[in-house]
């Protein structure tokens, strides 16, 4: 049984994953994919998204004579995921409240 | 490689709606990404990636959906919210599973939005009739003016009387046919924010 990601979620995902180390889109990916399940073109609405919200920027390398964008995250994008990082875990914590709550008689 | 330049080139006739620039974005992220993937054939992209009309339409809709609230409303035209929920119309079609229940929503919000049509329309009516009575009113009021002066008088003051009501109403009916755009835009991204939630998977 697959759980939907919201797409507050989702951002903040591909931030952390660029918080690691920068990514060019099919490595990012792989990545989200071996973590979450979303299909493959999820991912350039939300890359576009965050680089029109300069969360992260773009600079390109070549690669085997053709061109590779790289994502790389910023410091407003470091900002924004320690707030997604954040609500997560409020969200977990209510979340389990709720899951372990154990019956009051 | 030719399939790939073909379907790539399809891409690119299904984001026309876009400016040079975002197009090139687009496509340039997805030839990339092709050539990552190592797909070869036009049918392994297509599994992967869909269709070039159904990855060209997902694309299109989180431009013309995903914007500020202030973005919305100053450059909204009547136009831009016809193209807003055609895009909606052709992104919830676009998935097969959500299919049935967007043809319902699509035909409330349809619903909503000829009722609102059909009220401006008669109320566009009913004016363009008051406009034509008092054009009639002044053009009889001038001629009368040579031949019975005091009669002539008469129905030139009631057309001036009309004129000034037009010129009240006219900014109101704008207002009305705007306002009216807003909530239809307004209930489309309702609608399809609803499916975008649903839809993002994992």
């Amino acid at each position: 049984m697959k759980i939907q990601v919201s797409s507050d979620l989702l951002d903040g995902l591909v931030l952390a994953l660029l918080n690691k180390e920068d990514y060019y889109g099919y490595a990012l990916t792989q990545d989200m994919q071996s973590a979450i399940t979303i299909s493959e073109s999820t991912l350039y609405p939300v890359l576009r998204r965050l680089k029109k919200e300069a969360l992260v920027e773009t600079y390109d390398q070549p690669y085997q004579g053709r061109n590779r964008r790289y994502y790389r995250i910023t410091a407003d994008g470091k900002k924004h995921l320690e707030r997604v990082k954040k609500m997560w875990r409020d969200y977990q914590e209510s979340l389990n409240n709720i899951f372990e709550a154990k019956g009051e008689e | 490689m030719k399939e790939i330049q073909e379907y790539l080139q399809e891409l690119s006739a299904n984001l026309y709606q876009l400016n040079q620039a975002d197009r090139q974005d687009a496509l340039q992220f997805y030839e990339e990404y092709i050539n990552d993937a190592g797909y070869a054939s036009k049918q392994e992209i297509e599994s992967n990636l869909g269709t070039p009309k159904q990855l060209g339409r997902r694309i299109l809709a989180e431009y013309f959906l995903k914007q500020d609230e202030q973005d919305l409303s100053n450059s909204l035209t009547t136009k831009r919210s016809i193209k807003t929920a055609w895009l909606v119309v052709l992104a919830l079609l676009a998935t097969p599973p959500t299919l049935i229940i967007g043809v319902i929503l699509l035909g409330v919000l349809m619903t909503v939005t000829f009722v609102l049509l059909g009220l401006l329309f008669g109320a566009l009516g009913l004016f363009l009739a008051a406009v034509f009575l008092t054009m009639v009113t002044l053009y009889v009021g001038v001629v009368l003016l040579f031949s019975n002066f005091v009669v002539g008088m008469f129905y030139l003051s009631i057309g001036l009387l009309g004129l000034g009501a037009i010129m009240i109403i006219i900014p109101i009916v704008s207002s009305i046919g705007r306002l009216i755009a807003i909530i239809v835009t307004r209930l489309t991204r309702i609608v399809f924010n609803f499916f975008k939630r649903r839809k993002v998977r994992g």
